[in-house]
């Protein structure tokens, strides 16, 4: 197996970013991957809050039963191939801070959905981190994820939309 | 007797028993200290009697001086002097306010002491100087035996009452308070017959042995139901299958019967008799081996099953049943880890389950494709079941599970409300979840959650 990658990947704690993961996996067999799921969220603004403030309760507080569950799926499925799959917050919306994240975190590849878009409405301090990523100097490979079973699924957010498979071709890339 | 009052009567009992041990050892022991004290106290007044009284007054002067300042005088307190004459005492009016016993008692002893009522004697033998020998006597009213005594046992006694009173009003409260579970339990019980046997005892959230039986008899229940439930999703299954291969036999047949017809004709005939004769025999088949699992008369093992292969063997079975039925598997996310796969059960429930799930899904979405995904976790498996057809609408979705409850869309398609409610059970029985996601015509997803079980390599 070749050296492990560090590969970034926005998430807002929905199983759609996780099926991003999957894609990505599935893509870059033999691959051991380190992989951080980066949600953009501003640090709160009172005292009170800051003083209590932590990352871990948060994201705890944000993963969804599904989302876990997905997460699950997904860790033990890619058992040999997932080295770390952990989520994280960045918490400035600026391309400095961004790329500063990337730098000190050795970040090799970024990916990003290119069709659907990270709900911005998980928290209501969040954002969304795409278009700071598309800035950075990283490689940024954008997928293009779309059911082709069915026309549309009217349930999201679920455990089994993880299972069916969708189509993912790098449209744009850039490095 | 209730077990309620059983238990009422006991405490008191108990209660009872101890309190009256209790408080008659305090009685006994206080009123025998105050006998030997207060014969004590009279043996002493006795002594100094007999030296005020039987001495120079210029020799005693010291001790009348200390009677008079320390020894008040007692209630009733009275003292004898009886001479004692070669060992007797002579009988006079004096001697007579003794009673004998104490005088024998003294002159045997030297020392005595008896009581009349609450009068208490104390005497002793006294010599004089001069030589003469004297009984004194004195005797009083021992005020404590009189009066403190008979607070104590009043007050023993009210307080024994009270006692009583308490301990019946508490043993009722703790006994309602113990019983009302069971009370419950029996209630939701006596709900239960064989025409509601899906209704289940709630189980108290307190992890004690009564929420363990409650627990024990909806595992019970569960088995019944299951078992029930089978037999009557054969005969729904049967007569709903076995039908339509029999009407082209007989259709055919008919047809072929009508008139004269030639060779040819009549092999044709057979020919498509044969068919669906053949199908008819497969689906007998597929149907009896689903009908065997909970009525078998065997106990039901719980072995390793491995769930990709129990998929593709329901895939078999039901496609048995109806070759029109389409799948499309999906076992992308399948463990790399083969172990797993595996899950504690009963294959043939299992199978049972999946299949009724996997019937419903083809027969509501008119034979379209039907998807089945499985994936495991480091605890659970999924099995993912996913159809385009006709859903189910929002507000029935609670009542799914209910036995013969079919939705308001599915009148063109037949069923008895059976399969789904004894799926349930049993996955519910592999401790597993069952979760129907649905939207009116636009399909509907079934999500199975089964646990694995701990198999070591």
């Amino acid at each position: 197996m070749e050296n492990t990658k560090r590969i970034l990947i926005p998430n807002d704690f929905s199983v759609k970013s996780l099926s991003l993961v999957k894609e990505v996996v599935e893509q870059m067999p033999n691959q051991s991957l380190e992989i951080i799921m980066l949600h953009g969220m501003f640090l709160p603004n009172s005292i009170s809050d800051l003083l209590f403030y932590s990352k871990g309760r948060m994201i705890r507080e944000m993963e969804s039963e599904e989302f876990l569950k997905a997460h699950a799926l997904i860790s033990s499925k890619f058992k040999s191939q997932i080295v770390s799959m952990v989520t994280d917050f960045i918490y400035f919306n600026d391309k400095k801070n961004m790329q500063k994240y990337l730098d000190s975190n050795r970040i090799d590849e970024v990916y990003i959905p290119s069709d659907i878009r990270m709900d911005p409405s998980v928290h209501r301090r969040s954002f969304d981190i795409i278009p700071y990523l598309q800035k950075c100097s990283v490689p940024v490979t954008a997928l293009k994820m779309k059911a082709d079973t069915q026309e549309e699924f009217h349930f999201t957010n679920q455990v089994s939309d993880l299972f069916y498979k969708t189509t993912t071709q790098p449209i744009i890339q850039k490095s | 007797m209730k077990i309620q009052n059983k238990i009422i009567y006991l405490v008191i009992i108990i209660f009872v028993l101890y309190t009256l041990l209790y408080s008659g050892f305090i009685y006994y022991s206080i009123s025998n200290y105050a006998f030997t004290d207060f014969y004590k106290r009279l043996e002493i007044r006795a002594a100094t009697t007999a030296k005020i009284k039987l001495e120079k007054p210029s020799d005693v002067s010291h001790i009348l001086e200390m009677e008079q300042e320390y020894l008040e005088k007692l209630p009733n307190q009275t003292e004898y002097i009886l001479p004692i004459i070669k060992g007797k005492i002579q009988e006079d009016s004096l001697s007579k306010l003794l009673p004998k016993s104490l005088i024998e008692e003294v002159l045997d002893n030297t020392y005595g002491s008896d009581s009349e009522g609450v009068i208490f004697y104390s005497g002793i033998t006294y010599q004089s100087q001069n030589g003469d020998e004297f009984m004194v006597v004195v005797s009083a009213e021992n005020y404590f035996y009189s009066h403190h005594i008979a607070y104590l046992r009043t007050l023993l006694l009210t307080s024994l009452a009270f006692g009583i009173l308490w301990i019946v009003f508490f043993s009722f409260v703790v006994s309602r308070t113990l019983i009302r579970p069971i009370k419950n339990i029996i209630n939701d019980v006596r709900k239960i017959s064989s025409e509601n046997l899906h209704l289940r005892l709630n189980v108290p959230k307190k992890n004690d042995s009564l929420s363990r039986l409650a627990l024990t008899f909806n595992d019970m229940l569960n088995r019944l139901e299951t078992s029930f439930e089978t037999q009557k999703n054969f005969i729904s299954n049967a007569s709903h299958e076995l039908n339509t291969p029999l009407t082209s036999i007989i259709g055919e047949a008919d047809f072929a019967l009508s008139k004269e017809r030639g060779a040819l004709a009549y092999k044709v005939a057979l020919g498509k008799i044969l068919e669906e004769a053949e199908k008819l025999d497969k689906k007998t088949k597929a149907l009896l081996f689903l009908a065997q699992t909970g009525f078998n008369g065997k106990a039901q093992k719980f072995d390793k099953i491995r769930i990709d292969q129990l998929i593709l063997d329901v895939q078999d079975t039901v496609q048995k049943i109806n070759s029109g039925f389409k799948f499309k598997l999906d076992f992308s996310l399948l463990p790399e880890n083969p172990e797993k796969l595996k899950v504690k059960g009963n294959e043939q429930l299992l199978h049972l389950a999946l299949s009724n799930i996997m019937v419903n899904a083809c027969k509501y979405s008119d034979n379209e494709v039907v998807h089945i995904a499985f994936g495991a976790t480091d605890k659970d498996a999924f099995i993912v079941i996913r159809d385009s057809g006709i859903g189910i609408p929002e507000n029935e979705l609670q009542y799914i599970y209910d036995p013969y409850f079919r939705a308001s869309n599915t009148g063109s398609h037949e069923g008895y409300g059976i399969g789904l409610p004894l799926s349930r059970n049993i996955i519910k029985m592999h401790d597993g979840t069952l979760q129907v996601n649905s939207k009116l015509n636009g399909g509907t997803t079934v999500l199975i959650n089964i646990p694995i079980g701990n198999y070591s390599l």
